[in-house]
């Protein structure tokens, strides 16, 4: 009888304890969080450490040599220019990425024939994967068999021996570079922002156009600021997926012409896998820390405004 | 007998259920149940018809000749493995891939038990076990290891072989024949003052010359190749950088004034595969890389084959210096689990490489001489027209190659050079105008002191 009655009130606790909105959002959170712990933070100490030590590729330790390799690193005029275009890359992308979005997605929002198809085509390229998609950008900008290049010579826009060189000129490499980042990125946006318009309630429109809002005036004064908060955060992933990818340089450029398109993650590895320098690649990889960090916050904090709203 | 043991299928009906089950629960446990103990004997049956008891697990790449891993994967590697009672397991990827994936599984300290690069990584010393054990071996059946070999995988300051090469890949100049004879220069590029006063006419042609000046291997190679022949080396024979000299000056003028006269500007965004294909599309008069061109002709176009010939390295100031074009070297890890038979392995296959050479189209040439006899005669017999056009390749490894940081020895800080591009980087700024010869002499000699200074530190040089 006597034990009958205490394994119903282990029972009953356990039911209490899982009504406890403080034990079951940690359960329910703990697995997310040891997930980040293991999988990113993890590595995360690890680079920092390495960065702190002479390690070479094949180890995972070294001799302590402090702020050696940072200092190193910044010395080399490649880095400095991995760091340039880094922010470059990502800037110019980004706001390539923000303005076509912005433009198709509202063209989206019209009634036109056809629609699913075309949002179907322009969301290909964010399914594809980037390893794959990037390989096919390569053979249009390739050296001998550009179809860019075809083309503008079969209509003589350019010069038959020395057409351009769109991943051997540093200028146009770069500008290769941005395309593909930018083209790989607008779905992603465009997704988000048609999510954005969407919310925008029907009433809302109804007394824009009431109060003679129309077009240019309404897209500034009602859809804009509405469309910030959901466009902020299309930008901030943006950011994260430029800044952190090394896909589309290794594969389009390897970092050439003459290390002119080198991003840090590409560097990176160059120096710290191909190199061998593996503390150096480290201290390289962390320069983009910062970056980072200040982006994840402004992300926190969109977040949290966009729940309170 | 055996109609009597046959099961009655009529006879079915008549058994319970239960019956049923119990028989054929019976059945499956002899069944599973001998077969189980037989495994436990002899272990898991890797053969149809023999149990193998070790496993040796190899990583290379996909070899530019197909046959080659076709032979290797399916007749040396079965039937050394049925001689030794272990199987064999290679498995192959792209050499561009190569790198990264030494490097993850030398941090992980696992993987398979020996990795087959492209070239020496030097910076892996550690990883791996001493291969000295395997140069004794061959040695004392075939002679000497080639001095090209000796200086890429040996580190003579921790006196250690960091790998084993069991072959390296001559790297002659291809030049197409009718269109250097259309110019007038039908002797072909014998030296870099012939190249640069033919280059004009060829470009005139829309044949120009291709030396890559690009973020890939082939720029690297040719690019070296071509600073030693006009006598400017990366590092001297006691590994100190000597690049800020005249002779380096002398080799970036000469490559920035060919590039103008007789190059175009594709040569900045080459890819490993560029100057094939470039040369394949009959665009180029001239290219450097090994016997890869020449074989893809005479596999795709015959025509084309025909008019590609190969030859030496041309001859400049200081001579005609070329490098290897591959040092196919084979470390084995000292976390490798098969390492006896590891050793084992590579001091027999290159031991009898006759096959190895004959299979790879002449592209694998033995670390060891001995191990193929008769070279020059196999290299006459190939059948492609014009016939006897690969005797050359015979002259090209006996006098013309050497390794990458000759007069020194490779090391690490020769690696993260060549990986990290500087040389064709340097280059390539200079071709472009972007700074001058004496100026990329002294700056890039500085960069190449900071990485030197790096490894010296780690004791590695």
């Amino acid at each position: 009888m006597a034990t009958v009655a205490a394994s119903g009130r282990t029972r009953r606790r356990r039911r209490n304890l899982l009504e406890s909105r403080r034990f079951l959002a940690t359960a329910l959170i703990a697995p997310a969080v040891l997930f980040i712990l293991v999988l990113v933070g993890g590595p995360l100490l690890l680079a920092m450490y390495l960065s702190l030590t002479d390690a070479v590729g094949g180890t995972l330790g070294g001799e302590w040599v402090g702020f050696d390799n940072f200092l190193n690193a910044w010395r080399d005029p490649n880095f400095r220019r991995a760091l340039r275009n880094t922010l470059l890359f990502t800037i110019v992308s980004q706001a390539i990425v923000l303005l076509c979005a912005g433009l198709i997605a509202h063209a989206l929002t019209r009634p036109i024939r056809g629609k699913w198809l075309l949002r179907f085509l322009i969301i290909l390229p964010w399914a594809a994967p980037v390893p794959l998609s990037t390989i096919g950008w390569l053979w249009i900008y390739d050296s001998l068999f550009s179809v860019v290049n075809w083309v503008a010579k079969q209509l003589h826009l350019v010069d038959q021996f020395n057409p351009p060189q769109w991943l051997g000129d540093p200028t146009l490499a770069l500008g290769a570079v941005i395309s593909v980042h930018a083209w790989r990125i607008i779905p992603f946006a465009v997704v988000i922002f048609l999510a954005g318009l969407a919310s925008i309630p029907s009433e809302v429109e109804d007394a824009a156009k009431v109060d003679g809002a129309v077009g240019l005036k309404k897209f500034w004064y009602v859809t804009l600021p509405l469309q910030l908060p959901i466009a902020t955060v299309a930008l901030l992933f943006g950011i994260v997926f430029t800044a952190t990818d090394m896909t589309v340089v290794y594969i389009l450029t390897q970092g050439g012409p003459f290390n002119s398109t080198q991003m840090l993650t590409s560097w990176a590895f160059f120096t710290g896998i191909r190199g061998g320098s593996l503390g150096e690649g480290a201290a390289v990889s962390l320069y983009l820390l910062p970056l980072l960090v200040v982006v994840a916050v402004l992300m926190l904090r969109f977040a949290r405004k966009v729940e309170v709203t | 007998m055996a109609d009597k043991e046959r099961v009655d299928v009529s006879k079915l009906d008549e058994l319970s259920r239960r019956d049923l089950i119990k028989r054929a629960g019976a059945g499956v446990i002899l069944v599973y149940g001998g077969l189980g103990a037989h495994g436990v004997a002899y272990g898991a049956p890797k053969y149809r018809q023999k149990e193998l008891a070790g496993t040796l697990r190899i990583l290379q790449w996909s070899h530019f000749v197909p046959a080659y891993d076709k032979w290797f994967d399916n007749v040396y590697t079965k039937a050394w493995g049925r001689a030794n009672d272990t199987e064999v397991i290679v498995d192959h990827i792209n050499q561009a891939d190569l790198p990264a994936r030494v490097a993850a599984e030398a941090a992980a300290g696992r993987g398979h038990d020996m990795v087959a690069t492209l070239a020496p990584l030097p910076q892996y010393e550690d990883r791996v076990i001493n291969h000295k054990e395997i140069v004794q071996a061959v040695t004392r059946k075939r002679g000497k290891m080639k001095d090209v070999a000796y200086r890429s995988c040996y580190n003579p300051k921790t006196k250690k072989y960091f790998g084993f090469p069991d072959s390296y890949a001559p790297d002659p100049v291809n030049w197409r024949r009718d269109y250097w004879q259309e110019v007038g220069f039908g002797g072909g590029p014998t030296s870099w003052d012939v190249v640069k006063r033919a280059a004009p006419k060829l470009r005139e042609n829309n044949r120009p010359i291709g030396i890559g000046m690009s973020n890939e291997i082939d720029s690297n190679m040719a690019l070296m190749a071509l600073m030693m022949c006009f006598g400017s080396f990366i590092q001297s024979r006691g590994h100190r950088v000597t690049l800020n000299t005249k002779k380096t000056v002398e080799v970036l003028k000469f490559a920035r004034d060919l590039f103008r006269s007789g190059m175009s500007n594709e040569i900045f965004a080459w890819t490993a595969a560029s100057n094939n294909q470039g040369f394949l599309a009959g665009r180029l008069s001239l290219a450097l890389n090994a016997i890869s061109i020449p074989r893809s002709a005479e596999l795709s176009n015959r025509d084309l084959a025909d008019k590609t010939m190969i030859a030496p390295i041309p001859k400049g100031p200081n001579g005609r210096l070329g490098l290897e074009h591959v040092m196919h070297t084979y470390m084995v890890w000292n976390f490798a689990e098969n390492k006896r038979m590891a050793v084992k392995f590579l001091a027999d296959l290159e031991t009898k490489y006759v096959g190895a050479f004959e299979n790879s189209k002449f592209y694998n040439f033995p670390a060891f001489p001995k191990s193929v006899p008769n070279i020059p005669v196999r290299l006459a017999r190939d059948s492609n027209t014009p016939k006897g056009k690969y005797k050359v390749l015979g002259t090209i490894s006996e006098k013309y190659t050497k390794n990458v940081g000759y007069p020194g020895f490779t090391n690490a800080a020769i690696g993260e050079i060549f990986d990290t591009y500087l040389i064709p980087q340097m280059f390539a700024e200079v071709a472009q105008g972007r700074r001058t010869p004496e100026e990329a002499a002294r700056d890039y000699h500085a960069r190449l002191g900071t990485i030197y200074a790096k490894w010296r530190r780690r004791g590695k040089i």
